[in-house]
């Protein structure tokens, strides 16, 4: 089971064809620009996450249902225990 | 489980020295342990020492934060193929190039790409934080 | 024994990026990792065939590939569908494997390390 890291929407882009299901995702950075598109590409809720203080800074919410998870950085490290290998896209 | 972190964003042209940072802090307060954090690519251009942070940014000095995971025992590795070529140099670099000043902040030193390997070997995960 | 992917996402001559990598997946081979290397978006240009990097002052892409195989880095992939897309003529020296997008999911996910070292 991979961890994606995506980093930014282009990162979105270049991962979305390149995981398998079971797969985790973290959107980070930029990257959570990108929630919408994440689960457009069938990702689903419960295997995305948001970083949540870079969706905070960014007026990104995820309270919506069905939108991913926002997790703290103790979280985002239970992600990377459970998950090899791990994968950053950022373009 | 221990980790081996690349960080291969520049200071101010990427957020991945604060998601390294914190990440690492979070591994640390979770009992983790951190083989090394390589610089790669413009990531090197985090070891410069003359870095002047900007007095109104809410960004603080990340040199400084990394010389505090330096001083709780964290290996912090500037390539040095990548460093050398983007002026990040230590005393030994600058006498051997005849250059003016060494540039490398205290707390990191020049390592060759061989310590991201065997860091990468000797752990558990290895996370990447881009540009 | 690790087994590495290190993927290649730009191309070269514009940015080190191809070149870096390279030289990190040689190393990891030195270390004794099984280590395999995908081209994928525009990294897929690294393998084009008649470059020439002294027009520009730079090492040839080509040639630094060629060498691969003495530092034990056989294992070369290539995104398929942007080999297509952008109908790019491979050098007929290179041993690289056109895969699909299905096949890189398996390549990511059967490897212990991947990097990526994306700019």
């Amino acid at each position: 089971m991979s961890l994606h890291l995506v980093f930014s929407p282009a990162g979105l882009e270049a991962c979305s064809s390149r995981w398998q299901s079971g797969d985790k995702f973290v959107l980070l950075g930029n990257g959570v620009y990108a929630h919408k598109q994440a689960l457009d590409v069938g990702i689903q809720p419960t295997d995305l996450h948001l970083l949540g203080p870079d969706a905070e800074a960014r007026g990104i919410s995820s309270e919506a249902t069905g939108s991913p998870v926002s997790i703290d950085y103790p979280a985002f490290v239970e992600l990377t225990l459970q998950c090899s290998p791990i994968v950053s896209w950022n373009e | 489980m221990k980790y081996a972190l690349a960080v291969h964003g520049a200071p101010y042209a990427s957020e991945a020295a604060a998601h390294a940072l914190f990440f690492a802090d979070a591994l640390l307060a979770g009992g983790h342990s951190i083989e090394r954090v390589f610089f790669f690519h413009d990531g090197v251009y985090q070891g410069l020492g003359a870095q002047v942070p900007p007095q109104d940014s809410f960004n603080v000095d990340t040199v400084k934060r990394w010389q505090h995971l330096a001083a709780q025992g964290v290996e912090l590795g500037i390539c040095i193929a990548s460093g050398i070529k983007r002026g990040v140099v230590n005393e030994a670099e600058q006498t051997r190039y005849e250059l003016q000043h060494p540039t490398l902040a205290p707390g990191f030193e020049l390592v060759g790409l061989g310590q991201l390997i065997a860091a990468i070997n000797n752990a558990d995960r290895y996370v990447e934080f881009p540009a | 024994m690790k087994r590495y992917l290190f993927i290649i996402s730009r191309s070269p001559y514009g940015s080190s990026h191809a070149l870096e990598q390279l030289e990190a997946a040689m190393v990891a081979a030195v270390f004794d990792a099984k280590v395999a290397v995908l081209f994928r978006d525009e990294g897929a240009w690294c393998i084009q065939q008649h470059q020439a990097g002294a027009a520009i002052g730079q090492k040839t892409m080509t040639n630094v590939l060629a060498a691969l195989p003495a530092y034990d880095v056989e294992e070369l992939y290539v995104c398929a569908d942007f080999l297509n897309t952008y109908q790019i003529q491979t050098e007929p020296t290179l041993s690289v494997m056109p895969i699909r997008l299905p096949e890189q999911q398996a390549l990511i996910s059967a490897c212990d390390v991947v990097i990526t070292a994306q700019p």
